[in-house]
Formats: structure tokens, sequence, C-alpha cells
């Protein structure tokens, strides 16, 4: 192949021309051809999504109004010139709302009023109001489960009030606030406070299993100084199928999470042994609970093993707990403050005919005979004992050995 | 024709990623909506009939030498029965391409991008796959190969990604509907394994025969130790119930794996179907081709 340039002058510019000569075989051609179709292929395919074409949605909130879905949407904005230097009082995202008969009819109507595609493929967030919440979520999270772009790993939480109310509020820390909530559940374990942390992916089983009903994470609103400033981890939603039936708080709350085995890095406050009004805390800092239904004629007995390890971190008594006679009062008291939050939630969620703990699951499993008689109805929840061991060990008690009170006691002494 | 030869190994290559691809992304929703929590027991019992068919293939080429599946139909049964033998078959490899064709299509328009019309990878898959039939035999084996050893790191990578997700309590109660459904999984399965019959045409083409029997028993088993990862790794991570209700269950453990940054890795998966079917639709298309030369 030999190479021709043909240099012509005209109006004074200087125009190469290069012309292809010499042997080019047919093939040649047909390679160069094709080499030039498949350039047109690298412009991506008709489902290409750029990045200043839509709108990521971090978190969405569905209410019920009016019997129809009404869904908000918290977008980022996309950062003006001026701002990307440094941050302003301005919050970085939007809110939209929008309503429909279905979920997917309301994100139409929302992008409606947005002029980016919603993308909804860094959803952290999906936030229920109450009313929504007893009214059935599995309706609203039809669409979710069928799109390709949603995340099954998005978290799901309830609110006592309208999510729409939830998503716009402004918080002090942090200045996304569906990023906030995903971060007030998923790192949870570092704040040393535990959370249900229920993701899409989770519900979708739990909704599907016979035998088991979901609970999730509360979130609300918390007014400080008269004034709405964060957010709040509220205890837990107890549901009934697909249906919000009430909430439990405190450390009550915490039952499923232990019969999960969610509890690890949390705090265990206990009274110190042989003194009123004094407590001490426990920092767990390894957690598993083994789960295993005994049937005995029409009882149930739930066993449940707990293993725990952790670290006696703070106490008020001046006493050192770590002597043999009130290490045992100490373990006690943990394992006291275990089974009463087993069985508190459990009562809870019994009087609202809800299987939280998943015995019938449990059940199934290990006499799937049993089940198939009494699967109809929850009934078998009022024959539920429960039969918790718990075997605590505790192994540090951080850099000191008695706390400054008993040094202090002694030396009065 | 032009003197081919690839070894034996080469050729149960073609058979591995062949059936592995489409059994992963088509099969396996399959076997779960019939069998559910035992879908292993299913998989399980498919062994001795999936060997046997292996043994099958290998006896047939190991007696006729040289001769293709067309060509000792028709020593064995006669010209006219083993011409409709061998039409049926014929119709079964169409049936095959056809449905893998259709299958990567359907899962790149429902999961990955729905604007895209299917006729845009129905028509790349074919004339990929035309282009690389007729560069011949060894030129698939050793692009298969290149593949194969490219998918089965992916596959491990997954299964060990999603560990952390799997709650093998979900298998329990094991055979709670006693062996009913179980069966009813087993078949779609043996029926993917019968697939491997389409090694018939091109084992004529390898160069040793010695052992061949003991290489595709081999082989076979190969396959099922592939097929258990990824079927109790559904169930153990959605439960059966919620399993049954999935089309592409394999593509969304993929999908769903959060591990800190390492986030949606569905590129591995169509990846790895994308690549797979290429190797089956080139392999069965290769095969319907000499049979229809040889037959008529």
């Amino acid at each position: 192949m030999k190479l021709r340039t043909i240099t012509k002058i005209g109006n004074g510019k200087i125009e190469h021309i290069i012309i292809l000569t010499g042997v080019m075989t047919n093939m040649r051609i047909t390679k160069c051809c094709l080499i030039m179709f498949f350039l047109f292929l690298l412009s991506g395919c008709w489902d290409k999504k750029e990045l200043n074409e839509v709108a990521v949605v971090m978190g969405v909130g569905i209410d019920k109004v009016d019997k129809e879905y009404k869904i908000t949407a918290q977008v980022i904005k996309p950062p003006t010139g001026e701002q990307a230097g440094g941050g302003g009082s301005e919050l970085p995202t939007w809110s939209v709302s929008a309503t429909g008969r279905t979920v997917l009819g309301a994100i139409r109507n929302l992008n409606e009023l947005s002029p980016r595609r919603l993308y909804f493929a860094h959803l952290q967030v999906i936030i229920f109001g109450d009313e929504l919440a007893r009214e059935g979520i599995a309706p609203a999270i039809a669409w979710f489960e069928r799109d390709r772009d949603s995340r099954a790993g998005a978290l799901l939480v309830v609110t006592k009030g309208t999510a729409e109310d939830l998503l716009n509020q402004k918080i002090e820390l942090g200045n996304v606030s569906s990023k906030s909530m995903s971060e007030l559940i998923e790192r949870s374990t570092i704040r040393q406070i535990s959370a249900m942390e229920i993701k899409l992916r989770d519900l979708m089983t739990i909704l599907s299993t016979p035998g088991i009903e979901p609970v999730l994470d509360v979130i609300n609103p918390k007014e400080i100084r008269g004034k709405v400033e964060t957010f709040e981890l509220d205890g837990v939603a107890i549901f009934n199928k697909d249906k919000l039936k009430g909430y439990v708080y405190g450390s009550d709350a915490t039952g499923t999470e232990i019969i999960n085995s969610k509890l690890n890095f949390s705090i265990i406050e206990g009274k110190c042994p042989k003194q009123e009004e004094e407590y001490f805390a426990f920092q767990i800092t390894d957690f598993l609970s083994k789960v295993k239904p005994e049937l005995k004629g029409e009882r149930i007995t739930l066993k449940v093993n707990v293993t725990l390890e952790g670290n006696l971190l703070d106490q008020t008594c001046p006493l050192d707990l770590l002597k043999t006679e009130y290490l045992h009062a100490v373990e006690k008291e943990i394992a006291m403050n275990i089974k009463n939050s087993v069985e508190n939630e459990f009562q809870v969620a019994k009087n609202l005919g809800s299987d939280i703990y998943g015995v019938g699951r449990e059940v199934r499993r290990f006499y799937p005979e049993y089940w198939k008689e009494i699967r109809g109805s929850s009934d078998y929840l009022n024959r539920v004992d429960f039969d918790i061991k718990v075997k605590s060990n505790l192994r540090r008690s951080g850099l000191i050995i008695d706390p400054t009170e008993v040094k202090v006691k002694e030396e009065t002494d | 024709m032009e003197k081919i030869s690839i070894t034996k190994i080469q050729a149960l290559m073609l058979g591995i990623t062949s059936i592995t691809v489409t059994g992963h992304l088509l099969f396996i929703p399959v076997i779960i909506v019939h069998a559910g929590r035992d879908s292993w027991i299913s998989l399980l019992l498919a062994t001795i009939p999936a060997m046997l068919i292996g043994f099958t293939v290998a006896l047939l080429s190991q007696r006729y030498q040289g001769y293709s599946m067309v060509e000792y139909s028709q020593i064995i049964l006669g010209k006219w029965f083993g011409k409709l033998v061998v039409f049926i078959f014929l119709f079964y490899f169409f049936h095959e391409a056809t449905i893998s064709i259709r299958g990567l299509g359907e899962f790149y328009t429902s999961a990955v991008t729905p604007r895209t019309p299917i006729m845009v990878f129905l028509i790349a898959m074919l004339v990929l796959a035309g282009y690389a039939v007729r560069c011949g035999l060894e030129v698939i084996a050793r692009t298969n190969q290149v593949i194969l050893v490219t998918l089965i790191p992916i596959g491990i990578l997954a299964s060990a990604l999603t560990h952390k997700d799997k709650d093998y309590r979900n298998f329990l109660p094991i055979l709670e509907d006693s062996f009913g459904p179980v069966w009813d999984g087993t078949l779609p399965i043996i029926s993917l394994y019968s697939s491997i019959f389409v090694l018939s045409m091109i084992f004529p083409f390898v160069n040793d025969t010695k052992q061949l029997k003991r290489y595709s028993i081999i082989t076979m088993i190969i396959l099922i130790m592939m097929f258990v990862g990824p079927v109790t790794g559904v169930v153990a991570i959605y439960g059966a119930e919620r399993a049954q209700g999935l089309y592409f269950p394999t593509f969304l453990t993929l999908r769903d794996i959060e591990i800190g940054a390492l986030q949606r890795l569905d590129i591995l998966g169509i990846l790895l179907w994308s690549l797979g079917s290429f190797s089956k639709v080139t392999l069965f298309l290769y095969a319907i081709v000499l049979a229809i030369a040889q037959l008529f």
C-alpha cells in the first residue's frame, strides 16, 4: 500500500488530501467497512443514561392519601458552578411529591414535575408512612421488586407521621436526610445501639415465607429545643402479614434482634448486686443466638441458646464487680435482661396476632407434619413457651480493674 | 473437508460451557419452581442419569470411530429410520440453539436494557456465532477454552461473595411433600444434561478417543458440581418461597451482593451469560450445519 499526498493551495489554506492507493484487496475493504460500522456501536445502547440527564433518588417516602399512593422522592440537586467549592447553607437535595393509583403511576406523575429522569439505582431508604403501613406495604413495594434499577439493599423504615414530613426535615448532622437515615441504621453497631436493618430483599423473603412476620425499624423526627433537629431511632414496628399493627419501644424492642443475632456491640444495663438503684453497663462484643423449637404435645417450646461475650464498661455502684461472688450476679442480671426482652416483645406481638420470631417457620422446619395442622391460623402463638439459656462471658473491664469509686470507699472505711 | 483435530478436553469443555450457562440462566428457575427447597436433592438424583448420558455419547463415538451421530445413526438404524432419528435430533439442536439465543435476548431486555429492541441482541449473537462457525471447529474450541477459564473464577467468586447472605436453615424441612416435587425437578435437569448429546457431532474430530468414556463421565460430574452452588445459593439467600417467584434468581444473587464498596456485580453475570451463550450457540450452530451437510 502506498500513500500519495496531494497538496492543494486555495484561498490561502493548505489542504492535505491523503489518498490510499496501491493494492487494496476486497478483504481489506470489508474489514475497513466493518470497523467503521462498529464505531457506530460505540455510542452505546438504547438504554444509556447520562449523569446529567438523571436525577439521583436517595430516598423515597410512600404515603397513602385519599386512597392514592403519594410518593415523595428526595433527589440530589445537580451542583451549580458557584456551589461546587464551598458548602452553602442551602440543602443539596430537593424533594418532590406526586400521587397516583399505583406506585409507578405516582412516579410517572413525578417525572412530569422533574426535568430529569428519576434514577433509583442509588436508593438508600424507603420510608412508609404510618397510614400506608396500616393498610399494607406489599402493594407499595411491588414495583421496587420488579424494577431492574432499584436496589434490593435499600433499607425499609416506618415513621409514625407521614413519610413526606420525615424526608423533608432538615437535620443538623448531615445534609442529605435519606443518607442520614440509612447511616442511622447501618452504622448502628458503631454507635453501640442495635437496629433491625431490614432491607428490601429481606422483606421480600419474610413476607413470602409462611410462619414469620416482618419487624421494621421506626424513625421519627426528634424535636430538640422546640425545633426538629435530628432523627430518632424509636423502637420497632410490628407487622401482621404486610399490615402494621403496633409499635414496641425501649429495651423490649430488642427481642427480634436477639433472636436474629443482631445485638452485637450493643449495650445492656443491669442492676448492681446487693444495691438498690445502682446500675452497671455491659458492652457486647460477640453475640450469637441459636433457635430451635421443641414440640411436646400441643406446647411449642422455643429453645434459644444465647452465647455472648463482652466488657463491663460502666457502673454506678462502688463494688468490684469482677469478683467471683458478684460476677455470677452480673451474668445472671444480663441473662435476665435478655429473657425479659425476648418474652416481652413476643407478648406484645402475640396480642397483635403476629409471629415476629418466626416460630411457625421454625416449627415447619423441624416438625413439618405438625405445621400442616396449625398453619391455618396464628393460634399456635398462644401455645409457645420460651426456654432461654444465656451463656455470658465477662471478658474485660476496660482499662481499669475496679473503679475509683471503690478505692474512695476503701479509703473512707 | 479439511483435517480438523481437537483434543478430547477441548471437546468436553465445549460441552461444559454450553450446558452450564443456559442451565444457570434458564433451567435453575424451572428446577426451583418444581422442587423448591429440595432442589439440591433433584440435582443429586440427576447424577446417575447424567453419567449414563455422558457414557452413551462417548461409547457410541468410540465404537464408530470417526463417524458423527448423523453417520452412525444411519449405520445402526438403517438408512431411512436413521434419517428420521437424525432429523429429530437436528430439530432438537435447532430448538436448543433458538432457546439459548432467545433466552439471552429475554434476559437482556427484562433485566439489563429494557429499551433496546430484542432483535439487536439476537442478530448480534447470530452474526458472531455464524462467523465463529465459518472459522471452523478448532477456532470454536480454542475460543471456548479462553471463555471457560474466565467463567469458572467468576462463578466461584460469586458463590464466595454471597456466602454471608446465605442461611442454610432455609433447606429445612427436607422432603416436606415427599418425593413428588423432587422428581418433577429432576426431569428438567436430565433434559438439560441430555443436550451433551451435541458432542456426538464433534467427537469424530477428537484426535485421541482413548478413555473418552471415563472423561465424559467426569465431565458430567463436574457439571453437577457446577450446579450445586447456584441451586443451593438461591434457596439459601431468598428462601424457597421467594426463590420460586424469581425470573433470574442467579442473576439477582449477583446483583444483590453488597460487601462494603463491592456492590452491584451484575456486570459479572452479564459477562458470564453473554460469553457462555456465545459458546453454546456457536457449538449448536456448528452441529446443525454439519448435520445438514452430512444428511443431504
